[in-house]
């Protein structure tokens, strides 16, 4: 029987109601894929249970030296060094100061390896300060051996003002109320304003005058897997003229010279470093010479000391890590499922069907990046929340208390920023594999590939010579761990910024931005190439 | 075709005496189709060239990096200047462990082990077969790279301070625990690639066998910086298969390592062959294609 | 809009290789369309491009005259069965088809219903892993309805099923295009496409060999062939040969004659006295035809030139039609 040909059936009209392809729908087909693998969900749940049993048992031991008692704390409550040579007098009510620093050199006893030079951190300055009790309030203005003119105070807070040498720096210190302004000057007529800085808890009379500080030398050696510092103390001489006192001090009011702060007993040095051990009986001998001196002729007051004025980061250490390191695990699980959800497909060639479903193929996979992004965060985050929590809570118990160690919570600051951070960082990874999978089309590839980049440069941190490894840490995805930096660098410190000690070289959010632009990157790549040719 | 043709049909493989195939025979025709599948896979042969590669620029990237400027002398930078030549090494694993996760898992995802399993029904020989192969191969790319880091850190080395005067004698296979520190680096290599296998056989998926071998060996390099606990650390550092097996590149100052080159080769020796049996048990028991 | 698929001079090359070359052809509805050729012909290559998966190097593929690219809701335009096996072995069924539906806001009641129509039943509550090939073919098909679309595209839907399955989706097939889907199915062997296609599409080594109904087609595959049973044989041939007809001995008893009507033959073989038990005008089978075509493939394409399109029902019969002769 054949068919007629000249008379067309009828086009077939379907009785459904005609269909949605908003951006939505691929969403939800994306999500519908993700949860209907059973081994899919089985992979997500062990990544957020190992993640918290990990951070419980790094968080397992007490810290290794605990200072907590003899820690001295700041105004913030922080621990803090606060030791130094200081020449002062009552002042009450407003009033400033000026002074000229003449000279700023480094004096013995010197350290276990060098001559008397001068560290970097020397300081003499102008300063004003609750009292003479050490871990008060205070603000100072000074002049650095290397860091040119600063304005400081609370211990936490640096402003830097000009580069010039310290030698010839005209200094200026105004207060009004709790708040203090710095000037330098050239020659003590042309006043630049450095800074203003706001201390509260200074009291209606004050102590001011003029100080030197000389922190101790920082010695460091980075050898494979394991750090070693290494301080000793140092002295410096400040000599400054053209003191000026204005304001109200008491009637027959003069300058006294004194030390605040203790010496330490005796000074050992810090850090592994066995080889490094001083000769204790050298040691004793320079105590008497760090308690400093001072002097004055004439116009002129010559002043020794040692010591800093600066927060205390040898006695503890960053005591964030330890409960987010669940994360490291938690991010390989996360980066082998991001691959497989793209990569399955390819295998099995059910991308066919899913190009079929949606011809606009970017929108695909921008579809599956929001659903692998936002379930990993969904997971990811109150898994971190929870371990955490529970961690900094075992850690508190087994003596990671302040001052030395930083009191994290989830409810603000660091704490919170960290937990929120991770997450979004375990997020992106798992969307950066799930791009990288895109474009390469084999797991092998993307699984290994975003792990190494993540982890080998947490693992070659302490291997790599610093400069190298900071550069590291700002070009690949792994600087996204930035956000897992709860104690801030300090610059006014000599120590550096070393990776193994939790101090990335990025801001918290730089970091995350360099992880979410490689994302971007590969997800961008990888947009191109589904689109570029045949599927 | 010959009228003998007709008459019986011919094998075009010759009997082999005796009966049956020896025990020699069926080992090398077994090594022979192993290697025929590991080099007919082209990813094997960018995947050995990336580890070269790689292996060689990181060892560059690091040796460039040091200068004695940076300690106070020259001798107390105290570097391990093999060692630090080796780095690559953290690369180069992972790429090894690619290698020899893929030459199973891979099978596992094509579903060619049912043609591979038909034709070998005695499932450890298959692993065997492929282990002796990938040993071959890795051994003999891991000797590339290991030369070619040496090679590297002896051309920069002395330009950064580090000279025979100052107590760092340019890298030379001459001198034992350099020799000692360049074969287990390709040790390491070979044995990484066998954990990969044995991982693939008992979990067959690539992303999975991948994802464990990589936590194995990179995990707890990481949690050592964090535990703060002495006693924990040093106990990471002397059974976990990384630090452990990595020891063996250590030419000075062997006193301070937690454990001495040749047993920590060991321990990574046990875990490598710990997976390979486990997996020739998960072979054994479990059916061939799931 | 009109339920077709059109190819139009589609050409597709793989490296050095030529999968498809200037293929043009039409699919209506209301039919079920074979597309056949054998194994390496360009089908799987043309159905790709039809759904936007290769890039055609020239030419274009248009469902309901548009590109595929620019359809918003795909499933609802047109349902392809593709590669079976195209399934992630850890997910059930239903939830395969469940993702489909929610990309196009599908309600899932439409999910269950094309499980019921397929066949399906509880395993679609199964892992996909442990489907069967005719499960895995069920699911497919389930896929490509689930849309409802009018048009339907299947590549080798018969591949893996067993007699059951392969008459169940013949009649299948053929209900579609009764309610006016165009229905496009793949075939390397005619055979399977016997009782379901209506119009079929011939290519060979990614060009068209043919562009016709079934039944013209088997009409001239048949051709002007007689079988003519005599005992004596040689008398016979020389007979007929001498009067233009080519001859050929198929057996002992058994000539096949080509050139020559059956009348004339019965005529001559009378005349000349010469006995006979049967004089039978040839009726070749899908699968003659199909050999004969891809054997002639050139010559074919010529004559198909000469007559273009699908040919109008009062094209001349040939005389040979097996109706014609039958009665």
């Amino acid at each position: 029987m054949a068919i007629d040909m000249t008379s067309r059936a009828p086009a077939y009209r379907s009785s459904l109601p005609p269909g949605r392809d908003g951006f939505f729908q691929l969403v939800r087909a994306e999500f519908t894929k993700l949860r209907s693998v059973r081994r899919w969900l089985i992979v997500l749940a062990a990544a957020g249970v190992v993640s918290i049993a990990l951070s419980l048992l790094a968080s397992n031991s007490g810290p290794g030296n605990n200072q907590a008692d003899a820690a001295l704390t700041g105004p913030g409550g922080g621990a803090v060094t606060d030791r130094f040579r200081y020449v002062h007098q009552p002042l009450t009510g407003d009033g400033e100061i000026i002074a000229r620093v003449v000279s700023l050199k480094g004096k013995g006893p010197t350290g276990p390896d060098d001559g008397p030079a001068t560290v970097s951190w020397a300081k003499a300055g102008v300063l004003i300060k609750d009292d003479t009790k050490p871990g008060s309030p205070y603000a100072a203005l000074m002049a650095t051996h290397g860091h040119g003119v600063r304005l400081q105070w609370d211990f936490t807070e640096d402003q830097a003002g000009s580069g010039s040498a310290a030698a010839g720096r005209w200094l200026k210190l105004v207060r009004k109320g709790s708040t203090l302004t710095g000037y330098e000057s050239a020659d003590g007529t042309s006043w630049q304003r450095v800074g203003e800085a706001k201390v509260t808890g200074l009291p209606r009379t004050a102590q001011i005058g003029l100080f030197v500080a000389s922190p101790d030398r920082y010695s460091l050696n980075r050898a494979f897997g394991t750090v070693s510092e290494g301080t000793g103390p140092s002295l410096a001489t400040g000599v400054f003229d053209q003191v000026k006192l204005n304001g109200s001090t008491p009637p027959d009011s003069s300058w006294s010279g004194r030390l605040v702060g203790q010496l330490p007993t005796p000074p050992a040095p810090v850090g592994q470093d066995e080889r490094k051990e001083g000769d204790e009986q050298a040691a004793e001998q320079q105590m008497k010479d760090l308690e400093g001196s001072d002097s004055r002729s004439g116009g002129r007051i010559t002043v020794t000391g040692s010591g800093d004025i600066a927060p205390d980061t040898f006695g503890g250490g960053d005591n964030l890590g330890q409960s987010l390191a669940g994360s490291w695990v938690a991010l390989m699980a996360f980066a082998a499922l991001g691959a497989l959800f793209v990569t399955s497909e390819y295998k099995r060639g059910m991308i066919r069907t899913t190009l079929t479903a949606s011809p606009r193929r970017g929108r695909v996979l921008l579809a599956k990046a929001l659903v692998i992004g936002g379930v990993s965060f969904a997971v990811a985050l109150p898994a971190t929340a929870a371990g955490f929590s529970w961690a900094q809570a075992r850690m508190r118990d087994s003596g990671w208390v302040p001052p030395v160690y930083q009191h994290f919570s989830l409810n603000e600051g660091a704490g919170l920023r960290a937990v929120l951070g991770t997450a979004a960082l375990l997020a992106l990874v798992a969307v950066l594999a799930m791009a990288a999978g895109a474009l390469l089309r084999r797991s092998a590839g993307a699984v290994t590939g975003v792990i190494v980049l993540m982890l080998l440069p947490l693992i070659l941190g302490s291997a790599l010579p610093l400069d190298l490894i900071q550069w590291i840490f700002r070009l690949t995805p792994a600087a996204a761990f930035s956000v897992q930096q709860g104690t801030p660098h300090y610059e006014q410190l000599e120590r550096p910024c070393m990776p193994e000690n939790s101090c990335y070289p990025l801001p918290t959010y730089g970091g995350l931005g360099v992880l979410a632009a490689w994302t971007a990157i590969v997800l961008a790549l990888a947009v191109w190439r589904l689109r570029r040719k045949d599927a | 075709m010959t009228a003998q043709a007709f008459g019986r049909p011919a094998s075009s493989v010759p009997p082999a005496p005796g009966g049956g195939p020896t025990w020699t025979t069926t080992a090398a025709r077994l090594l022979h189709a192993e290697w025929t599948k590991l080099r007919t896979v082209p990813s094997t042969w960018w995947l050995l060239g990336t580890a070269v590669a790689l292996m060689a620029a990181v060892g560059a990237g690091s040796v460039s990096a040091v200068s004695t400027d940076q300690c106070a002398s020259a001798a107390a930078c105290q570097e391990d200047t093999v060692k630090l030549s080796l780095t690559g090494i953290w690369l180069g694993m992972a790429v090894a462990a690619v290698l020899g996760a893929l030459a199973l898992s891979g099978e596992f995802g094509t579903g060619t082990i049912r043609a591979t399993f038909t034709a070998t029904p005695r499932r450890w020989r298959v692993l065997a077969a492929k282990a002796a192969v990938l040993s071959g191969v890795m051994a003999a790319v891991g000797a590339a790279a290991v030369s070619a880091s040496l090679l590297i850190g002896r051309l920069v080395l002395p330009g950064n301070g580090f000279t025979a005067e100052a107590g760092y004698p340019p890298p030379s296979l001459g001198d034992g625990p350099t020799l000692r520190a360049a074969a287990g680096t390709v040790l390491v290599l070979v044995l990484v690639a066998l954990l990969g296998l044995g991982l693939a056989a008992l979990l067959r998926d690539t992303a999975g066998t991948l994802t464990a071998t990589l936590g194995l060996l990179y995990l707890a390099p990481i949690f050592k910086t964090l535990i703060s606990d002495e006693r924990w650390a040093h106990r990471l550092e002397r059974w976990a298969p990384m630090p452990a097996g990595l020891s063996i590149q250590s030419t000075r100052d062997l006193d301070r390592l937690a454990i001495a080159p040749w047993p920590g080769l060991g321990v990574l020796a046990a875990y490598a062959a710990g997976a390979l049996l486990l997996g020739a048990l998960a072979l054994r028991i479990r059916d061939a294609a799931d | 809009m009109d339920a077709t698929i059109e190819v139009r001079g589609l050409r597709k090359q793989f490296g050095q290789t030529v999968a498809v070359d200037g293929l043009t052809f039409t699919v209506e509805p209301g039919q079920v369309t074979g597309f056949v050729g054998p194994n390496g012909a360009g089908k799987s290559t043309t159905m790709r491009a039809v759904l936007g998966l290769e890039a055609p190097d020239a030419g274009e593929t248009l469902i309901g005259g548009r590109r595929y690219a620019e359809l918003r809701t795909p499933l609802h335009e047109v349902g392809a069965l593709l590669d079976a096996s195209a399934l992630h072995p850890g997910r059930r069924g239903r939830d395969h088809l469940l993702w489909l539906a929610h990309s196009h806001g599908i309600p899932r009641r439409r999910v269950d219903a094309v499980i019921e129509q397929v066949g399906l039943g509880s395993a679609a509550r199964r892992r996909a892993g442990g489907y069967s090939l005719g499960m895995q073919q069920r699911l497919g098909i389930a896929a490509a309805l689930l849309g409802d679309p009018p048009v339907l595209m299947f590549d080798e839907p018969v591949n893996g099923l067993d007699t059951d399955g392969i008459r169940w989706i013949r009649g299948f097939l053929r209900a579609l295009a009764r309610e006016g889907r165009a229905v496009l199915v793949s075939s390397h062997l005619m055979s399977e496409l016997e009782d379901s296609a209506d119009h079929l599409v011939v290519i060979g080594r990614g060009r068209l060999v043919a562009d016709t109904s079934v039944a013209r087609l088997l009409a001239t595959a048949s051709g002007d062939r007689v079988a003519l049973r005599t005992s004596a044989r040689t008398q016979s041939m020389s007979l007929l040969a001498k009067e233009g007809a080519k001859v050929a001995a198929d057996g002992r008893d058994s000539l096949t004659v080509t050139g020559l009507p059956a009348e004339r033959i019965t005529a001559l073989l009378g005349a000349a006295g010469i006995p006979f038990s049967e004089v039978r005008a040839h009726r070749a089978t899908l699968e003659e035809a199909y050999m004969e075509l891809t054997r002639d493939a050139v010559e074919f394409q010529a004559v198909a030139a000469a007559e273009p399109d699908a040919e109008p029902a009062a094209a001349p019969a040939a005389p040979s039609s097996p109706a014609a002769e039958e009665a």
